[in-house]
């Protein structure tokens, strides 16, 4: 019987097509550390902007945003892993709460944000985008490694 | 585009918006025994101490 080996499931990692179940719940604080804490800079309304951009190959281990300050808006990010978007959910917010849209959150006195390790095999494209024309009210937060 | 850095990490080429956050202070968590010490060490009666945290428990 030809085949490949690929035919048989042995348990290795596989392409992540969707991350389905959105944002975490919302805190006033949510610690993900180590991580690059990037502020969102100038921002029109309702136009993506890249915060990330990777052409290889590796994992995005955690990701976060907060909004700075208690302003209505809703903040969207997206999520495309080898050309494909597995994440594009909007958060609407109107305190200076932190939200993840990849990892697992322990919230408590001081909660935190664990790895959900998602993996990409060629490319992996983070964006973001307000309602609100505006500059530097929100940070992205993320942990990401690459790999060979 | 002068917002954003390209690196090549690793082996994988990286674009990033160069925007970094300023660092945020960790949360000290201070134990309430350790503030109604405080309280009763500053003269104050323990049971003012206490009427104090209940007072700030439920604002």
């Amino acid at each position: 019987m030809a085949g490949n080996l690929s035919d048989f499931n042995l348990g290795g990692a596989t392409t992540v097509t969707s991350l389905p179940c959105g944002f975490s719940s919302g805190s006033s604080s949510l610690s993900l550390s180590p991580a690059i804490d990037t502020l969102v800079g100038a921002c029109t309304a309702n136009t993506f902007k890249t915060i990330l951009s990777i052409s290889g190959k590796g994992r995005l281990n955690a990701l976060k945003f907060n909004a700075a300050d208690a302003t209505a808006r809703t903040n969207t990010i997206k999520i495309t892993i080898d050309g494909v978007v597995v994440f594009n959910s909007g958060q609407a917010t109107a305190a200076a709460n932190h939200y993840a849209a990849v990892g697992a959150c322990i919230f408590g006195t001081i909660s935190s944000v664990t790895f959900q390790p998602v993996e990409f095999n060629t490319s992996l494209l983070i964006e973001y985008k307000t309602t609100i024309t505006e500059t530097d009210k929100a940070t992205v937060s993320y942990n990401y490694e690459v790999r060979q | 585009m002068s917002d954003y850095v390209t690196e090549t990490i690793g082996g994988a080429v990286v674009t990033y918006l160069n925007n970094p956050a300023p660092p945020v202070p960790p949360v000290p968590v201070i134990a309430v025994a350790d503030i109604r010490q405080a309280l009763i060490d500053s003269g104050m009666s323990a049971a003012a101490a206490d009427a104090i945290l209940a007072a700030a428990a439920n604002p």
